[in-house]
């Protein structure tokens, strides 16, 4: 396990981080298919709120995905309190996918 | 809390029978054919073999694995939980036994008390599927357009059990005041378009949009799909029973319509997804599709009256069942049962340890040969039935059986799949 120190846990840490999680149908990980809106950190009671969506309401992959946002987490930065929020507005769209992600989803 | 679709999805073990049996009658009802060529190739509608080869594979093969998939399925379109799993494990006997018992009833020389008694328990299960998807749908308001296909299609599934029972019970006490032939092509019409097609089309049109990461379509294209498709099986039915020709046509017409709004709409998903490149089982989905052109041109060929050395409605429907319900079937297949096998498996130690993936549960050059040999197979067996060429049916229909036996070694190796390491 990575040792780490609390203190230097950023957001963008997180955010990068994120990038281990891969959507189990797409092969392509969250943060590049641009599901992941919002990372808020609270250094001071070491909790993350993740805001974040999934590519269709009703995904069946959607609830191991969270799990996998959730374990994730908790396996990198032991003692984290994670909570995933869903949300809908802004809807996901092609665009919010990044130029690797749609390198990956081209096949390339 | 978020009441995502793997949260609703059915147990594993009510839902996995359904694919494992249709796997297994799809290379059943190849071997039929294989045994006795000439019932496909000379196609009548009452010989008693072809209605062996038919049943094993509209309820065996298509019908089990509908049944399988619709009851995963109908969580994730609709976000809801399914209404009864006991009830999906009792369709689950009834369908194996009704099919088994069915079929054996026509191929031992239509046996009147046979056919009455497993068409009997075959109502029975569709009662209790209608009732389960009925009630797990109820008044979701998510995906309009498909809930009612969907809700559409278990309407007709009834219908064309009941229409099969009184066909059954005419075999021991004949009692229809008209010719059962006009029954029976009620029957199978009903059963091929209302049954499949409906279903197909509720299904196809959230989940390939699902797969291929394609949003805010019009809907409007499957809505005039539906009442076009809807009008023309009423006036199809009201035709056979009423002797006018001239409704027949405009049935005939309005279908062709229908499906053309469809394959539009298909069309539009295909052409904006954002997933370009397509997985082999996608790859297999989307090869269905071109296949409804060739059914098109047959209806329209029927329509004009054009004279051919086969039996056009006889082709129309082989081609259907074969072209484009059995590849998309084929490629769906690799979309479901993976999904349903590793949430099982695999969920609880998502995040927590590097798991493998859903792909990774069936063998990859096993699909790849079975994808080429089954597209290879039906080219060649339809060639072979425009052309009435034994030799290339042969071919065909070897090619096919491989694909089959592939195909049934892949569903395999995903059942029986044991937790691996990495």
């Amino acid at each position: 396990m990575n040792k780490f120190n609390k203190e230097e846990v950023t957001e963008m840490a997180i955010y990068e981080s994120l990038k281990e999680v891969i959507d189990p149908e797409l092969y392509v990980n969250i943060v590049d298919l641009g599901l992941v809106y919002a990372v808020i950190l609270n250094k001071e009671t070491f909790n993350v709120k993740i805001e974040m969506t999934l590519t269709s309401q009703g995904c069946p992959m959607g609830d191991a995905i969270i799990q996998d946002v959730e374990e994730t987490l908790k396996r990198i930065y032991p003692g984290i309190d994670v909570l995933v929020v869903l949300v809908w507005e802004p809807s996901w769209s092609m665009d919010m996918v990044t130029d690797e992600g749609h390198a990956k989803l081209n096949g390339f | 809390m978020f009441n995502q679709g793997s949260n609703n999805a059915p147990s594993p073990e009510s839902v996995v029978p359904f694919f494992v049996f249709s796997a297994i009658s799809w290379l059943v009802g190849l071997v039929f054919i294989a045994f006795h060529p000439n019932a496909v190739l000379n196609s009548a509608y009452f010989n008693e073999t072809m209605l062996t080869i038919t049943h094993i594979l509209v309820l065996g093969f298509v019908t089990s694995v509908i049944f399988g998939a619709l009851f995963q399925l109908l969580p994730v379109i609709f976000i809801q939980r399914i209404y009864s799993e006991r009830l999906t494990k009792s369709i689950f006997y009834l369908l194996i036994f009704g099919t088994a018992g069915l079929s054996s009833s026509f191929y031992f020389g239509s046996n009147g008390v046979g056919l009455t008694l497993f068409g009997s328990l075959l109502n029975l299960a569709v009662i209790l599927f209608v009732i389960n998807v009925w009630k797990t749908i109820g008044n979701s308001q998510q995906n309009k357009v498909p809930r009612l296909f969907i809700k559409t299609s278990a309407v007709w599934l009834m219908l064309t059990a009941i229409a099969g029972l009184f066909l059954a019970i005419n075999f021991l006490i004949p009692f229809l005041p008209f010719s059962h032939l006009e029954l029976l092509k009620v029957h199978a019409h009903f059963g091929i378009i209302g049954w499949f097609i409906f279903l197909i089309i509720g299904v196809t049109s959230v989940l390939i949009p699902m797969f291929l990461l394609v949003h805010n379509l019009d809907q409007r294209p499957l809505k005039f799909a539906y009442f076009f498709l809807l009008f023309s099986l009423l006036l199809g039915v009201v035709s056979k029973l009423s002797g006018l020709e001239i409704l027949l046509y405009t049935s005939y017409g309005l279908g062709i319509i229908g499906f053309i709004y469809y394959l539009n709409f298909m069309h539009v998903v295909y052409k904006t997804r954002l997933r370009r490149k397509l997985d082999f089982g996608l790859k297999k989905t989307m090869i269905a599709f071109p296949t409804l052109l060739i059914v098109l041109l047959a209806s329209l060929l029927y329509l004009l009256g054009v004279k051919t050395d086969f039996h056009l409605s006889a082709f129309y429907i082989i081609v259907l069942l074969i072209g484009f319900v059995a590849t998309l079937i084929l490629g769906q297949f690799y979309k479901t049962l993976p999904f349903i096998v590793w949430l099982k498996i695999y969920k609880p130690f998502v995040g927590k340890e590097k798991t493998l993936l859903p792909k990774d549960l069936y063998n990859y050059t096993i699909l790849k040969y079975q994808y080429y040999s089954h597209v290879s197979g039906f080219i060649l067996f339809f060639g072979s039935l425009l052309l009435q060429l034994i030799s290339l049916f042969y071919i065909g229909l070897g090619l096919l059986l491989v694909g089959a036996i592939l195909f049934l070694i892949n569903v395999m190796q995903i059942v029986l799949h044991k937790k691996q390491t990495l």
